[in-house]
């Protein structure tokens, strides 16, 4: 798990390419919001989004857009991928799985294949909801690098409050 | 002039009061002879009259007064030696009479005093007139110039050359009757400095009209300079009025150029600032994007951390693995693919599976640690996304301040743009500017020049006029000195021309007469010619060539002789003639007849000589008046005896030298 | 004694006639009579011409 070339297709592509700083590095007039620093970030923070809002996305053929996340940047970032993973499945409350069951999810079904792909399959699922998420709230009514700077500090407003709610 | 008696009184030998000698002034018989021997006096006679008309004395012995009565005179008496001649002149009959004192202050010694001439004419009316004292001396010279007087006083022993005596032109101008228009000739001769023309030339300021034109030029020089300087003083103000307009345009470019300076070195303030500005929110932006990146995990798990953590605090794990079975144990035992049982387990999938699980429950994963340790994962994952937002909130702010800083700068940067004109070169400003002040500065030092030039002009030209219009002055009372002169020169010519053409016909005339006289008394290859001072010169023909000669006594004699008798002859003629006026323009000559009076005219003569000269002599004077020596009488008397009117001798008393009578015998 | 810029002096006839004549006049009288002295003469003859200028010029 997480060990290999991860290649994102369609609108997803393009939303990660969108929020990635790398592609603003790549090239400075390039047309993205560059809010954070590399897409294997983006590919570990959007399940979680995803996830909070309860966002599931198919994959996405609408165009023929891709978008890949190499091996070298995944396997780099296996720790804060692992964590999401295990976080999504742990959190997740789409399916009618009890706790243990979660956590069998979690940590226990890393080698059984078809449990693998399932979770994997699900954790995908946040993470393109997540991405949906990000690139519609980064895009909307922002245009600027400022604006979207302007909504980095909303988006941290946002789950501040939440955090606050929750105690 | 005719002389019509002499009187002598104690005159040399002629001792005591004579009775007047009368003198012929018949027309006819116009010879008056006294005859007398030597020593006699008839010498005597011609030196009185010398004495008496001019004061001259001719003889040794100066004293004129009789030597017996100078003798015979008492201590302290007086006695008076006196020579009275009475004579016509134009028409008019004068009395002149020589006075001169002589008082015996010493028994040898004799007091002479100065002799005094009177002259009387008698007018019309019959009274007689006396000429003053002071005029008597002209008046004789007018009727018988000094000069002259040793032609009609002639002197025959005294044959030296008579000619080389004075001035003769004078005295035979006055004999020609030129004399009037002589003096009035010289009284307004430019050459005379005593002249009317003289003196007016004398009054002229020549000087001045040359020193006024030369001012006058100067004046209009000067007038042509002074207008040439306000010309250039007009240029020059022109120009000033140029270079100080230049010099705003160039002060109102340096003070823009100032700002511009200003504001270009604000814009690259700017600019730099607006770059460093960029480059700060560019470092924020990457701040945020790095911070929020970094803690964007942490921070975005939060609320599902509380979810998980929820989720293990439910879960009651149960089923512990095998104790002390080691994961790798099992790997071992899945690898040999055979189990402790003896279980062959590439066979069996159901078996390895079992196992499997087995092992997922062995450590190193024990379950119990792993939600253990993921709990403390979470709970630090918490911790450490506390501060995120804080962080990501600062980094932000820092960001937006940036920002407006940045548009703060970017509208400062386009107001100072707007204002910055474009490219100027300021050092060349400048130097324009500095060019133009001193440009300006020598073009006012140079009006300040002109003015002062202008200054002494206008006071050089007012100068000039004065002296010009005081010049002026001068120059108009030169103006009528000029016309005067032109008149008084214009007389004069008239009167020259008339003069010279007299003057030529008397000369030619005189030298008519006396070359004819002359040739009757002489035979011989010679005549006489006047020169300019109307001196006689012989000349002989000499092969066709005239030649001036030297003369013997003889021929002397024959040639003053000739002079006196044409000169005579000529006087006689214009009296005959009456005045010569033959038109408006010509001058009047007066002319009257004059006598011959000669002593021994034939001394040193042979006796053709007397005889020819004899001859002639009647007829080229008015009157005759003879002194001869009986023996020279002789030889004359044939020719002039039908001629006599009236006859005298002088006669010795005792044979004394000193007392000698004159006794008329005829 | 000219001087150097002298112009045409127009001479009046009649002025130089009357002065001709009076001046001889005045001279042959003189002469007889003896009464002026050269340079009373001379004055009287300079007033003379003076006077015929002066007469010319106005």
């Amino acid at each position: 798990m997480f060990n290999s070339d991860y290649e994102l297709k369609g609108k997803h592509a393009t939303y990660i390419r969108f929020l990635s700083a790398t592609t603003n590095r790549l090239d400075k007039t390039a047309k993205a919001a560059g809010i954070i620093s590399t897409a294997v970030d983006i590919y570990a923070i959007a399940p979680l989004i995803g996830l909070r809002y309860n966002k599931k996305s198919a994959e996405d053929n609408s165009s023929n857009d891709t978008y890949s996340i190499l091996a070298e940047q995944i396997i780099n970032h296996q720790a804060d991928l692992d964590f999401a993973f295990r976080l999504v499945m742990l959190a997740d409350n789409s399916t009618k799985l009890s706790s243990d069951e979660k956590i069998d999810r979690a940590f226990r079904q890393d080698e059984q294949n078809t449990k693998l792909e399932e979770n994997l399959e699900l954790f995908h699922q946040y993470m393109r909801g997540g991405l949906e998420w990000l690139y519609e709230y980064f895009t909307d009514g922002a245009t600027t690098k400022e604006d979207y700077l302007e909504k980095v500090c909303g988006v941290c407003k946002i789950y501040e409050t939440d955090k606050v709610k929750n105690g | 002039m005719i002389i019509k008696s002499i009187a002598l009184n104690n005159f040399r030998q002629y001792k005591g009061a004579q009775p007047p000698i009368l003198f012929s002034t018949d027309k006819e018989k116009n010879v008056t002879v006294i005859l007398g021997v030597n020593t006699s006096g008839k010498t005597t006679l011609i030196q009185a009259f010398e004495w008496c008309l001019y004061e001259k004395v001719n003889f040794k012995t100066r004293e004129v007064l009789n030597i017996e009565v100078a003798k015979s005179m008492d201590l302290y008496t007086t006695q008076e030696v006196f020579v009275e001649i009475v004579l016509i002149h134009e028409d008019r009959e004068f009395t002149i009479r020589r006075t001169q004192k002589f008082t015996k202050s010493d028994a040898d010694k004799l007091k002479i005093e100065k002799s005094v001439l009177k002259i009387q004419y008698k007018e019309d009316n019959g009274e007689q007139q006396a000429v003053p004292s002071y005029e008597c001396d002209s008046t004789i010279n007018k009727i018988l110039p000094e000069a002259l007087s040793d032609y009609f006083f002639f002197d025959g022993e005294r044959i030296a050359d008579i000619n080389n005596r004075g001035d003769v032109v004078a005295a035979v101008r006055g004999l020609m009757g030129l004399d009037v228009v002589g003096e009035a000739k010289d009284r307004l001769d430019p050459n005379k400095a005593s002249s009317v023309t003289a003196k007016f030339s004398k009054e002229l300021d020549v000087g001045s009209d040359q020193k006024n034109n030369k001012l006058k030029n100067d004046l209009t020089d000067a007038q042509t300079k002074l207008d040439a300087l306000n010309t250039r003083k007009n240029e020059a103000k022109d120009e000033i009025e140029y270079y100080e307009r230049r010099k705003e345009e160039l002060s109102t470019q340096l003070l823009a150029n100032k700002d511009e300076k200003h504001n270009q070195e604000r814009k690259l303030s700017l600019e730099k600032d607006i770059a460093q500005i960029a480059k700060n929110i560019e470092n924020a932006e990457n701040r945020i994007v790095k911070d929020f990146s970094v803690g964007a995990l942490k921070f975005f798990a939060t609320p599902l951390i509380y979810r998980a953590m929820k989720v293990i605090d439910e879960a009651k794990y149960n089923g512990e693995g095998i104790p002390e079975m080691r994961s790798a144990a099992i790997d071992f035992i899945l690898e040999r693919k055979k189990c402790i049982c003896g279980c062959d387990l590439s066979k069996n999938e159901g078996a390895r599976e079992n196992i499997l699980f087995e092992q997922s429950l062995l450590p190193p994963q024990h379950l119990g640690t792993v939600l253990h340790t993921t709990k403390d994962t979470y709970k630090r994952y918490l911790d450490e996304s506390q501060g995120l937002y804080e962080t990501v909130l600062g980094n932000h702010t820092e960001y937006r301040n940036n920002r407006n800083y940045l548009n703060e700068k970017m509208d400062e940067l386009k107001n100072v743009s707007a204002k910055i004109q474009g490219n100027i070169d300021v050092a060349k400003i400048e130097q324009d500017y500095q060019k133009n002040e001193k440009t300006l500065k020598d073009k006012r030092d140079l009006l300040l020049k002109i003015s002062s030039d202008i200054g002494a002009a206008e006071k050089e030209i007012a100068e000039i006029e004065k002296t010009i219009e005081r010049l002026t002055i001068v120059s108009d009372k030169n103006e009528r000195l000029r016309k005067c002169i032109a008149y008084a020169k214009a007389v004069y010519e008239w009167l020259k021309v008339g003069y010279d053409k007299q003057e030529k016909e008397v000369k030619e005339r005189l030298l008519e007469s006396v070359n004819n006289i002359f040739e009757r008394m002489y035979h011989g290859k010679r005549h006489v010619t006047i020169n300019d001072r109307y001196q006689i010169v012989l000349m002989t023909l000499l092969d066709n060539d005239e030649v001036k000669t030297d003369e013997s006594k003889g021929l002397e004699a024959v040639k003053n002789f000739s002079f006196i008798s044409g000169l005579v002859d000529l006087a006689r003629q214009k009296a005959h003639k009456g005045n010569d006026v033959t038109d408006d323009e010509d001058i009047p000559v007066n002319t009257e007849p004059y006598p011959l009076v000669m002593d021994a005219p034939f001394s040193n003569a042979d006796e053709i000589h007397i005889n020819n000269i004899s001859k002639i002599i009647p007829e080229i004077a008015e009157q005759v008046i003879l002194m001869v020596m009986q023996k020279d009488w002789e030889f004359a008397r044939p020719a002039l005896e039908h001629k006599i009117g009236c006859s005298y001798s002088i006669e010795k008393i005792n044979n004394s030298d000193t007392n000698s009578v004159v006794r008329r015998t005829m | 004694m000219e001087s150097n810029n002298e112009q045409k002096i127009e001479l009046n006839p009649d002025s130089l006639k009357i002065l001709k004549n009076r001046i001889y006049l005045m001279e042959r009288e003189n002469h007889k009579t003896k009464k002026y002295k050269d340079n009373d003469m001379v004055e009287r003859i300079r007033k003379l011409i003076e006077a015929e200028v002066d007469k010319n010029d106005n």
